[in-house]
């Protein structure tokens, strides 16, 4: 049997079995925490050793408190073995959670695809998306595959979007217009500016655009115009 | 005449308002910009470095030595752009429904004071006299035209609106290209676009509005389907002109930098003095010419002859690298022959620039080449060509080269 979050979680709430809570303790005493697979990390031994290092920290503050308890002359606070060994399930359910949100923010953690669309005519709408902030266009979509933060997350959108990236962050947007030529392109945002992307027709080809905010101004003026007056710039 | 002018120009500078000053201000605005009779103009240089920062540097010579932006220029905010108004040491910037005026102090450019329009988006303008200015523009929804008549010394406006038809159906957005007034007529050009899916392709015709000045009357609107979007940005760049008989000139720009329609020519077309209709004896189709390309700007440099700045399709590929890319070359029209002579400059970078300021006999053009960044004079009566003043090696651009007046 492999001990998994769900059954640290069941433990936690007392529904185990005695198999399941021997399974439970044997681990808690455990140097390694290689049997952990219920979570899709790829975690090198470094990281796990400092996992483990951090969860053991707290669970041991939590075992000697529980040794001073028991030892408190008669009319101070007990801590039931029962409860001690919960607590410290609880706090590795926890720790294990949050190490592996954290990991995911760094590293290949698989996300789907997250589309988002503006339906208004003349009105921009703003979402967040993973690592960066996005203002879509009246009539505009995007889908979002944010996947491997840092690389190869991409943008496909068809309409104008703007993109404010909250950390420095490569991706590669792709126009995906009915009627309309692929285009595709790989882009550097800079953390804090402002870029504007959109999917300019000439007769009858068309361009992908990028340009920082501030530079606008090089755009064809309607171009320009229709930006300014999209996002109330 | 010319020193008549001038006198009563300096007259009307003196009264802001009567029938004296408003009759030799309508004659002044009819002659040509470059003739300015001081010997001791300042200048503006404004230059964007490899970094993307731009500065602005105030010099009394063009024709020869050095100037490095960070050490003799102000270092711009980002929300200063080179759409700007230049004028007897102001500068004039519009934002969205605001005109702000600065000035440059201890090197730093100083918002002085500001006029708010609202729903008025500013598309163009035009210099009345030196205390009255005309903004041209449109509603929030950029289909019904306004003008604003700005008396500067109290930044106070009168808002008007032009009677030109609203667009309606897949050209459903105006833009204003070029405004003219002279002898009591007003000439607007303008075009309706496409605002779907990302087209702003223009419709197959141009338009020239004809009004009375002051009143606003319309007395005709000129329509022609050989070319399309007439005029430019003219706080960037002018693609008009008034020359010594009070004859106007206009490209219409359908280039990929402008009005983007790939089927028509640039081309350049006149109105006579007092007239309210095109001179049908006049069309030069500029893209058919020798110099087989869109060009986007036309400066009147005197004695019938004009510069326009042209592309090279051939060595750019998109709007993407259209700035980055060395391609604009230089041409001499001459306006009654019609022939072209090609200036021996280097290949000039930067889609859209106010790069030509003419002076006397002298015009000063602004180059962005590969082997850096300097402002040439050509003599026009003898056609020679030298380098005047050059920038810093960190300057990328120069994107605006101006007469700030005498102080």
């Amino acid at each position: 049997m492999k001990v998994t979050a769900e059954l640290i979680e069941k433990y936690h709430l007392g529904l185990c079995t005695e198999a399941e809570e021997a399974v439970v303790e044997k681990w808690l005493a455990e140097e390694s925490i290689s049997d952990i697979d219920k979570f899709s990390l790829d975690l090198s031994d470094e990281m796990k050793a400092t996992c483990k290092q951090e969860m053991w920290t707290e669970i041991s503050e939590v075992l000697s408190m529980s040794v001073q308890a028991k030892n408190k002359p008669a009319g101070g606070k007990y801590w039931s073995p029962s409860f001690v060994r919960s607590a410290a399930a609880v706090l590795a359910l926890v720790l294990l959670s949050s190490v592996a949100v954290w990991w995911g923010q760094k590293n290949t953690f698989v996300q789907q695809v997250a589309v988002y669309h503006n339906d208004e005519k003349n009105v921009s709408e703003k979402f967040q998306a993973h690592g960066f902030n996005i203002e879509l266009g009246p009539n505009s979509k995007a889908n979002i595959n944010a996947s491997a933060y840092h690389q190869n997350g991409q943008i496909d959108f068809c309409g104008i979007i703007m993109i404010n990236p909250l950390e420095d962050i490569e991706l590669t947007l792709c126009t995906e217009c009915r009627q309309r030529a692929v285009q595709r392109e790989k882009v550097k945002f800079k953390k804090g500016e402002t870029y504007i992307a959109v999917n300019y027709k000439f007769d009858s080809n068309s361009e992908l655009i990028v340009v920082n905010e501030r530079n606008i101004i090089d755009l064809p003026p309607v171009l320009q115009r229709e930006i300014i007056k999209q996002f109330d710039i | 005449m010319s020193t008549v002018v001038f006198f009563l120009k300096q007259f009307s500078c003196k009264i802001s308002c009567g029938s004296i000053g408003w009759l030799c201000v309508l004659f002044f605005s009819c002659q040509n910009t470059h003739q300015d009779q001081s010997a001791h103009l300042h200048y503006s240089i404004y230059t964007m470095d490899k970094a993307g920062v731009d500065y602005l540097i105030e010099t009394n010579v063009l024709d020869s030595g050095r100037v490095d932006a960070v050490q003799q220029g102000s270092k711009l905010s980002p929300h200063i752009h080179r759409d700007l108004i230049v004028r007897d040491g102001y500068y004039y910037h519009k934002s969205k429904e605001q005109l702000t005026r600065y000035q440059l102090r201890d090197k730093k450019l100083t918002a002085v004071d500001s006029i708010v329009l609202n729903n008025f988006y500013i598309d163009n303008y035009f210099w009345v006299s030196p205390d009255s200015l005309l903004l041209f523009g449109f509603d929030n929804e950029c289909r019904l035209v306004k003008m604003a008549k700005l008396y500067l010394p109290q930044m106070s406006a009168e808002i008007d609106t032009l009677d030109l038809e609203i667009p309606a159906g897949p050209y459903r957005y105006t833009s204003v290209g070029f405004s003219d007034v002279c002898r009591g007529r007003l000439l607007l050009g303008y075009s309706y676009h496409r605002g779907n899916e990302n087209e702003y392709i223009p419709s197959d015709t141009m338009y020239v509005g004809v009004f009375s000045y002051p009143q606003l009357k319309k007395i005709n609107i000129i329509k022609d389907t050989r070319s399309t979007y007439p005029g430019s940005d003219n706080f960037v760049e002018p693609a008009s002109f008034n020359d010594e008989n009070g004859d106007f000139y206009f490209l219409t720009c359908p280039g990929i930098a402008l009005g983007n329609h790939a089927q028509k020519p640039t081309a350049l077309y006149r109105i006579k003095a007092g007239h309210t209709t095109l001179d049908t004896s006049y069309y030069f189709d500029v893209s058919a010419s020798v110099i087989g390309n869109d060009a986007y700007s036309i400066y009147y440099i005197g004695k019938q002859k004009a510069i326009i700045r042209s592309e090279q399709a051939h060595l750019y590929n998109g709007w993407k690298n259209h700035w980055k890319v060395p391609h604009f070359q230089f041409y001499v029209l001459d306006l009654v022959s019609l022939e072209l002579t090609k200036l021996p400059l280097p290949l000039d970078k930067g889609t859209r620039r106010q790069c030509v300021l003419v002076e006397g006999d002298t015009t000063y053009i602004a180059v962005n080449a590969e082997e850096g960044n300097y402002i040439w004079l050509y003599h026009t009566p003898t056609a020679h060509l030298s380098k005047g003043l050059q920038l810093d090696s960190n300057t990328n651009y120069i994107l605006r080269i101006d007469k700030l007046s005498a102080h």
